[in-house]
This record gives structure tokens, sequence and C-alpha cells, in this order.
């Protein structure tokens, strides 16, 4: 039974990849030890703290809480898939100019949830901003400055001709 | 945190479903995993087969009926608040679910897998309770409908069996929009410490026509709050017979002393929690 693996297929920042695994591996894992996207952090692997958040088929899910099997033939975005040709996407720039990190453990996941608030609910006022981040422990910023990245990231998308997610992520395979 | 090993299987068709249940040693149903993939984690939970029913069409419908709504078991809670006709119809639900965990367990988590988990403290115990949903489950004797007030069998333990699979959830529209959904949060977990779904219907002179109250995270069981209706249906509201009514809905549960938080305690956080949502659904 510990040998049995299963076949997967799946489409992570845009590019098409194969393989097999166990089935108990766990999204977070495979990302991180299978095919060296270290980007995604774990934190607690309870499913508290939202560091592992990634985003499956447009949605912010904890990746310590999805097995790799569940995301077969799915999207994968994580922080690594956020840049596209060169060019920051905007929460990455807002981050940086609002200087919503300290230590940055918490940032990938931090940075995907933001990436799927300000794509969803591109006009979500600072109380809605502060229930999503429900998703995420942040032991450095106190949030202040996150929510203020956020704010920011809602304002450069609006405004940016750059390419948003989704148009970061155009070309995939399905 | 890696789960003990076992095999996997995805399954097309509830049929499907039921047979690698029935086939495969120690086989459980996935859904969201939200809460069986942390026990599986902690390896409280050591399945010997997973069986993926996350890809069955069937589990996946959502019709708001004139009469009634039909919620597929495997209906993602993100689903349900998105549903704007759901929002106008039976707001009790939405409310409920917008205070489960956070968005990311929202994005995975399914209605079906909070009834069929049963955890005590789930959210949406209370609305099950207090909106009289039935459950629909298939087995290898073919299809069975439960009512709500016979699903609770104890903590973590529903009426399912398990060689049964919950394939939606149905709920009467029974009820004018005074609907409410308030719930007390515990400060670490964010599970309700307690949770209390209220719905009203008044009569055209403004007296109480009908009034269904249910907790859920006070007592040991979510349990309805009888109390409330017997002490409301034909009354005048007012607040003093809103508290009178809260002391009796809360009399009806059954509560246990659990760390920091005494029996005492709980009841009277039940009691608040009524009276507060009773307020409030009036108010609506
Ligand atoms: C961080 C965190 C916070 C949470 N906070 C809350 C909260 O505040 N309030 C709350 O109510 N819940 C909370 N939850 C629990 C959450 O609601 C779960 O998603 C839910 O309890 C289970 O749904 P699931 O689809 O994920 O089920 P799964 O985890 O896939 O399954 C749970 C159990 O139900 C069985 N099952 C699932 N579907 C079926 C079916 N169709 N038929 C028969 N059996 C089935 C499985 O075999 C398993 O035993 C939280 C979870 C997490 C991780
Ligand atoms: S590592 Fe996944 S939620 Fe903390
Ligand atoms: S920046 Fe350190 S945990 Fe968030």
């Amino acid at each position: 039974m510990a040998d049995e693996r299963v076949a997967l297929q799946l489409v992570i920042n845009g590019r098409l990849v194969r393989g097999d695994v166990e089935p108990r591996t766990l999204l977070a894992y495979y990302l991180r030890d299978e095919l060296g996207l270290t980007g995604t952090h774990v934190g607690c692997d309870t499913s508290q703290c939202g560091a592992c958040t990634v985003l499956l088929d447009g949605l912010a899910v904890k990746s310590c809480t999805v097995l790799a099997v569940q995301a077969d033939g799915c999207r994968v975005t994580t922080v690594e898939g956020l840049a596209s040709g060169g060019h920051l996407h905007p929460v990455q720039r807002a981050f940086q100019e609002e200087h919503g990190l300290q230590c940055g453990f918490c940032t990938p996941g931090a940075m995907m949830l933001a990436a799927w608030l300000v794509e969803q609910e591109p006009h979500a006022d600072e109380r809605a901003i502060r229930e999503a981040l429900d998703g995420l422990i942040c032991r450095c910023t106190g949030y202040e400055n996150i929510v203020r990245a956020i704010q920011r990231a809602q304002a450069l998308s609006e405004a940016s001709e750059e390419p948003g997610l989704q148009r970061a992520e155009g070309g995939r395979g399905r | 945190m890696i789960p003990s090993a076992f095999r996997y299987r995805r399954a097309q068709t509830v049929a499907e479903a039921l047979d690698l249940l029935r086939q495969e040693p120690e086989a459980k149903l996935l859904a969201g995993g939200q809460s069986l993939l942390p026990l599986m984690k902690l390896r409280l939970a050591r399945p010997g087969t997973l069986v993926d029913i996350s890809r069955i069409d069937e589990l996946r419908r959502f019709e708001v009926r004139p009469d009634r709504v039909v919620i597929g078991a495997m209906v993602r809670y993100h689903q349900v608040l998105a549903n704007a006709e759901l929002r106008a119809r039976l707001p009790l639900l939405p409310q409920a679910v917008a205070v489960i965990a956070d968005p990311q367990v929202r994005h995975r988590g399914t209605v079906g897998g909070s009834a069929a988990h049963a955890d005590p403290a789930s959210d949406l115990a209370a609305v099950f309770l207090a909106a009289d949903a039935e459950f629909v489950l298939q087995g290898p004797q073919g299809e069975r409908r439960v009512q709500a007030r016979d699903w609770f069998l104890g903590p973590m333990m529903s009426n399912l069996q398990p060689d049964e699979l919950l394939c939606r959830i149905e709920i009467p529209l029974a009820w004018p929009p005074h609907q409410a959904y308030l719930k007390f949060p515990h400060p670490a977990s964010g599970y309700a410490l307690a949770g209390v779904a209220a719905l009203v219907s008044r009569a055209p002179d403004g007296s109480v026509e009908d009034v269904k109250v249910a907790v859920t995270g006070a007592g040991q069981l979510p349990f309805a709050a009888q109390g409330v209706t017997a002490a409301l249906k034909g009354q005048t509201l007012s607040r003093q017979l809103m508290r009178e009514a809260a002391e009796r809905g809360a009399a009806d549960g059954t509560y246990a002393d659990d760390g920091p938080y005494s029996a005492a305690y709980r009841q009277n956080l039940a009691r608040v929690m009524i009276e507060r949502a009773l307020a409030k659904a009036s108010e609506s």
C-alpha cells in the first residue's frame, strides 16, 4: 500500500507538469520537495497560519491541507508565478512600497491571499481586507502595513496596464 | 506532518463511491478535506483508502427552488456565499457560512462535509436544526432521508452509517427573511463557543406567528431551543419577553465543564447569544 503512486498532471505557474506521487503527499510538499518551488512556506503545518497559501484554479487555499492528487487537472499558482516577463505583480510592488513585510516568512502566503482578494474583490474596503486576513497569521507586522499594501495593490491593479494575474497566467495548457 | 499511507480512489458517480466504500479496506470519503486531512496529519485518523467524491457531478447540484433549496453535499462554502438568490431567500445560511474559518478554508470546505463530520461546534449545525434541514443519503439499501433533529447523535457522530454517502441537503424555504446567525467565537480556534440561528415570522398585527432557534457550540450537542418557541409564539415581542425566552431556550441544552469554560458559563453564553440573535432576526 505504501508503495502506491498516483499519476498526476497539473499546470503550475503556466507550465504543464506531469508526475506521480504517493497519495499522502501534500501539495505544499509536492511544490517544495518535488518541484523545488520553495517560495511556498510551511509555517504551522496544521491549517492555521496561511503561510502555505497558493491559488488552486484561482482560489486561495492552504497547500498544507490539500493533497497533491486533489489538485490533479487543476491550475496552481505559487508566489513564483506572480511576476511575469520581468515585471513584478501589482501585489509584489505594493508589498515592497508599503513595507508589507518584516521577516518575510508569512509573505508568500500573504501575497497569494492578497492576489486572490484583489482579483476577486477589487473594491474590498478596509474591513473586508481585514476579514480576509483572518486566513493569515503574521507575527511581525501587526497587519497594518499588509492592509495598506493590499489597498495599494488595488490601486495599482486598477491603474496599471501591466498584466495582472489573469494575463500573467495566460498561455497555459488548459 | 505527513499522514500515514493510504490508497487513493477517485469516484465519478455515487454508485462507484458506494462500491469503493464497501470494497476497500477501512475506506473513508474525502470531500474538501478541511477536517479529515488535519486529523490524518495528526494521525488521529488513518483510513486505508480515501475515496475522493469531489468530482461527482451529482453532488455539486445547487438549486434554489420555489419551496426549498437543494444543496449537493460537495457544494463548497464559497459557492454558498456567491449565490444571490439564496441570500434573498435563506439569508441565515450565507450568514453562517461567512463566519466559518477563513477564505482559504471556505474555498475547500463543503456543506456536506460539515454535516457528515458533525462537529458539535460547527456553525451549520444550528442552521440545519433551526431551518428543519433534511439529509438525503444513499447506501447499499438505497435512499434514506433523515430529519435534522435526528442527525446529531453524538459529538462527531451523525446518523450516517459507514457504508452510506450523504448526497444532498434540502432546506424548506418556509420562513420570511427575518433571520439571523450570531456567533461568539472561541478566541483561539474561531469555532463557536455559542452560535445561534434564529428564524422569526410575524403576523400582520406584528405578533410572533412562529419562531425557531437552534444553538451550536455551547452544549454537548447542537440543540433546538424549543423553549423559545413556547415562550414567544403568539406574543408581541418585547425586550423583557425575549430575555425570558432566551432563558428558557438555553435551558434546553445539556452542558458540561470544559477547560476554562464551565457548564454554567456555557449556558449563560447560550442565553445571551439567543437573546441577541432574536433581537437581530426580528429587526431584520
Ligand atoms: C483552520 C480551520 C478552521 C475551521 N473553522 C471552522 C469554523 O469556524 N466553523 C465550522 O463550522 N467549521 C470550521 N472548520 C471545519 C470546516 O468547516 C470543514 O471544512 C468541515 O467541517 C468539513 O468539510 P470538508 O468538505 O472539508 O470535509 P472532509 O474533511 O473532506 O470530511 C470530513 C468528514 O466527513 C466525511 N464526509 C465528507 N463528505 C461526506 C459525504 N458526502 N457523505 C458522507 N461522509 C462524508 C469524511 O469521510 C470525513 O469523515 C475549520 C477548519 C479548519 C481547517
Ligand atoms: S502551513 Fe499551511 S496553514 Fe500553516
Ligand atoms: S512578516 Fe514576519 S510573519 Fe509576517
